[in-house]
């Protein structure tokens, strides 16, 4: 029966607006078997478990389950084909009981058809034990730690009957300990001949659970390793991840460095997390790498005071920054682009105009507020940026991805800050709008100021940053300079694995 | 085709797209409607009447029309209303306060109120909607006490603002209204201050990283708003002359009813002032015209729900089909 293939994917390919996010990749899931997917934020992780799911349709390929063709695979049919998936989003119902959740759309009934809550909670705790968790089936969710709410989420799953569990991340979200826990509970799963798909960034996870693994990079399969009574070797696991030729689409010209001019100092963001402290020098842009979810948006709102921190300062150009709040800070000369332009980036239903003036609107001339003057003072930063095909009044809503991200960009350009940071500036955008964003970016180092960028696109990353930070579950594991920088070390310290 | 042709042609649309240009239809449905039923309706006495009808409730839905915009509520305008009207005639007739004495005491109540709805909305994170219930209770109590439940009138203290004309016949109360307006629109689109309600109505995440003082915007505008409202029941009480402990409770609703059907809306950072105003007038208009047309005063309320059920829905086909 072990060994079994459960769901067999043959050449599946996916493409969105006719970009191919996956390409050609074959994908078995057999019966009592652990079977892991690695890869690069973007390389088609996700993607690859919802089409498996049956949430989006594949664009090629085909899809069997048990030997027989599925031909169009929707959500209702994987669920009834015993296809369980735990996304990493939370989707529970807080305000609910373990047991009210566990049984959400199928609630246990009387003889009578009343709602029966007692059968619910004994049957939640009856899972719970076999399971060997320590969760009272009537406890809140909404007050339970991240690691007891994914015990949910799994518990939730598995009361179905599943056949097929695909697991998004299950322990990105906790320590070591509780994520310990979470590979307890999928290698039980695995023995009572379930057919287990997990997805991780972390390789040490998956030497301990894995009984297969696939590689995937750029949307391609490029390897499959099976355990075969041995270890992984996990060095050739990250270098399949990466080798691919850097593409330097574009090229920055070297230009001089003057003083350090920001410097970060004993940053923590909770009583209980590492210290982080650097600095970076007049017209040297500081790249951040790390994988999703490895704390690097955290820091760089909390150096901009966007949210509360413990401990630790900033220093930009020899002064105390005041990082009590972004309007603080903003007066400190200091500047965040934001990572998502459409949540928080953009008043979307405001004009352009509107838009590039929300930093700077008490600079605007004379004493009652007038588009006609204002604009005259953004336009230079308009054109700047490059914004096309609509003019100041254009509602933000109805310009491009690419546009929309340079107007945010112009809005920034508009203070003139000294310390500059930006949170995946090029997210979801075309070529040439991102390689106007590098000229641009490149074009603020080369006028002296000091540039901290995150960014989970390595060719990017590498292109454009002077020096890298890497970072892991809130702490920096490395820091990568000149001629080092490489998409390989860059992994190296992100999944912390000797190559 | 020229540019100009072009240009004129995308105008032509983008009227047609607006909101305001389907209420401006209705109002215009129905006066024809009541005029074709009876011819008086649209006699200019009538007109002005409906102007002077809607002038209270106009002055507090600016008030709900800016706190909307911003992505704020308050349930309680109503009801501080009828606060502020019995405590006008507490202040004048049993503390025998001079007049503008009065007046500027009970500004700085409205104002002040709202200003602490305001706070605790914005300091407690908890919804408007219930706080400023609350507050609308609290208000409508303290009238109540205050009052024993029984009528207060000013003894005519008001009068000559009540029976003040402007051009001969028309009621001042009709352009305190208006002037209120102006001063609206000119807030929130010609001062950097109403620019950052928008903001903080459109996208409060983004207006906080962009260095708006987020809660300094939205605690204020309730005492923006707390300042129309105070305007409002003076010249309420001027026309009437006699408070009761609960007669200002329907405008809470009804300023609510005229903003949304004027197009403003419950997300925060959409709608217009001229919208809101447009909303107003059509909703005193229904109520004018079935009385001139002698639909019963008990079947009134009904038809003015369906109206306005109709008018909101028609106004956002738009959205409906957008979302297919």
């Amino acid at each position: 029966m072990n060994g079994k293939a459960l769901i067999e994917a043959r050449g599946l390919s996916k493409a969105y607006a006719g970009n191919l996010v996956l390409q050609d990749v074959d994908f078995t899931a057999r019966v009592g078997e652990v079977h892991c997917i690695v890869g690069e934020n973007g390389a088609g992780k996700s993607t690859l478990i919802k089409l498996l799911a049956g949430a989006v349709a594949p664009t090629a390929g085909e899809i069997f389950f048990d030997g027989e063709p599925v031909p169009r695979l929707d959500p209702r049919q994987s669920a009834a084909l015993g296809i369980q998936v735990i996304y990493q989003e939370n989707i529970l119902a807080n305000s609910m009981s373990i047991a009210e959740n566990i049984y959400t759309g199928r609630e246990p009934k009387t003889p009578g058809g009343w709602y029966d809550g007692g059968a619910a909670v004994r049957s939640a705790g009856a899972l719970i034990l076999e399971y060997g968790l320590a969760l009272d089936p009537e406890a809140i969710v909404g007050r339970l730690s991240a690691a007891e709410r994914q015990f949910v989420k799994i518990l939730k799953a598995m009361a179905k009957d599943s056949r097929v569990l695909i697991m998004d991340e299950p322990t990105s979200m906790f320590s070591s300990r509780d994520s310990q826990k979470v590979l307890d509970i999928v290698l039980k799963i695995r023995d009572k001949g379930v057919a287990v798909v997990y997805i991780s960034h972390h390789l040490q996870e998956i030497a301990q659970i894995a009984d297969r693994v696939t590689v995937l990079r750029d949307g391609r399969k490029v390897s499959e390793y099976a355990r075969d009574g041995g270890g992984f070797d996990l060095g050739r696991m990250t270098q399949d991840m990466v080798g691919r030729p850097v593409d330097k689409f574009y090229v920055k010209e070297p230009h001089a460095k003057g003083d350090v001019a920001v410097r970060v100092r004993g940053l923590r963001l909770h009583r209980d997390s590492p210290e982080i402290s650097f600095d970076i020098r007049r017209g040297e842009i500081l790249g951040v790498a790390g994988m999703v979810g490895s704390g690097r948006t955290e820091m760089a709102r909390a150096i901009f005071g966007a949210d509360r921190r413990y401990s630790g300062g900033v220093e930009v150009l020899g002064r105390q920054a005041d990082l009590s709040s972004p309007r603080r800070s903003i007066r400190s000369d200091l500047a965040f682009v934001s990572e998502d332009r459409q949540r928080q980036g953009l008043a979307l239903d405001m004009s352009v105009l509107e838009n590039l003036l929300q930093v700077s609107m008490n600079k605007t001339p004379g004493l009652l507020f007038s588009g006609k003057k204002s604009w005259k003072l953004a336009r230079p930063r308009f054109e700047q940026v490059g914004v096309r095909g609509c003019g100041p009044l254009t509602p933000a809503r109805q310009l491009s991805g690419g546009n929309q991200q340079k107007v945010v960009l112009g809005k920034w350009l508009m203070v003139d800050s000294q310390f500059m940071i930006f949170d995946e500036p090029t997210r979801g955008i075309d070529v040439n709008a991102k390689s106007e964003i590098y000229g641009i970016i490149v074009g603020l180092a080369k006028a002296g100021k000091s540039i901290l960028m995150i960014s989970s696109d390595m060719p990017e990353l590498i292109a454009l940053s002077d020096r890298i930070l890497v970072m892991r579950k809130g702490r920096v594991t490395g820091e990568i300079q000149g001629e080092d920088i490489s998409e390989q070390e860059i992994i190296k310290k992100a999944l912390e694995v000797e190559v | 085709m020229s540019q100009a042709g072009a240009k004129r042609r995308t105008t032509l649309q983008a009227i047609v797209r607006d909101h305001r240009f389907y209420l401006v239809c209705i109002i215009l449905l129905i006066s024809a409607a009541a005029a074709a039923l009876n011819p008086r309706f649209l006699l200019p006495q009538n007109i002005i009447n409906i102007l002077q009808q809607v002038s209270v409730i106009g002055m507090c839905t600016m008030g709900m029309a800016l706190l909307l915009i911003t992505g704020q509520l308050d349930m309680g305008i109503g009801q501080l209303v009828s606060m502020l009207c019995i405590l006008m005639v507490v202040f004048i007739q049993r503390w025998q306060m001079n007049l503008p004495l009065a007046l500027l005491a009970l500004a700085c109540v409205s104002v002040g109120v709202s200003l602490l709805s305001g706070w605790v909305v914005c300091k407690s994170r908890c919804t408007p909607l219930i706080i400023t219930l609350g507050m609308g209770y609290i208000y409508e109590g303290i009238a109540t006490y205050v009052s024993g439940g029984r009528f207060y009138t000013l003894d005519r203290k008001l009068d000559w603002l009540g029976k003040m004309r402007v051009f001969g016949s028309i009621p001042v109360s009709i352009f305190i209204m208006l002037a209120i307006v102006l001063i609206s629109w000119a807030l929130l689109n010609r001062t950097r201050y109403g620019r950052r309600l928008c903001s903080v109505g459109s996208n409060e995440e983004n207006a906080f990283l962009c260095g708006i003082n987020v809660d300094f915007h939205k605690i204020t505008v309730y005492g923006v708003s707390g300042l129309f409202v105070f305007v409002a029941a003076v010249v309420l009480m001027a026309r009437t002359d006699t408070a009761t402990a609960a007669m200002g409770s329907s405008y809470t609703l009804q300023a609510l009813a005229s903003a949304v059907v004027g197009g403003v809306s419950f997300d925060g950072g959409k709608g217009t002032i001229s919208g809101a105003l447009i909303g107003c007038i059509l909703l005193g208009l229904i109520s004018n015209a079935m009385n001139v047309v002698g639909i019963a005063a008990t079947l009134q309320t009904m038809v003015q729900g369906v109206i306005i059920v109709v008018a909101v829905v028609l106004s956002n086909l738009e959205k409906i089909r957008g979302k297919r």
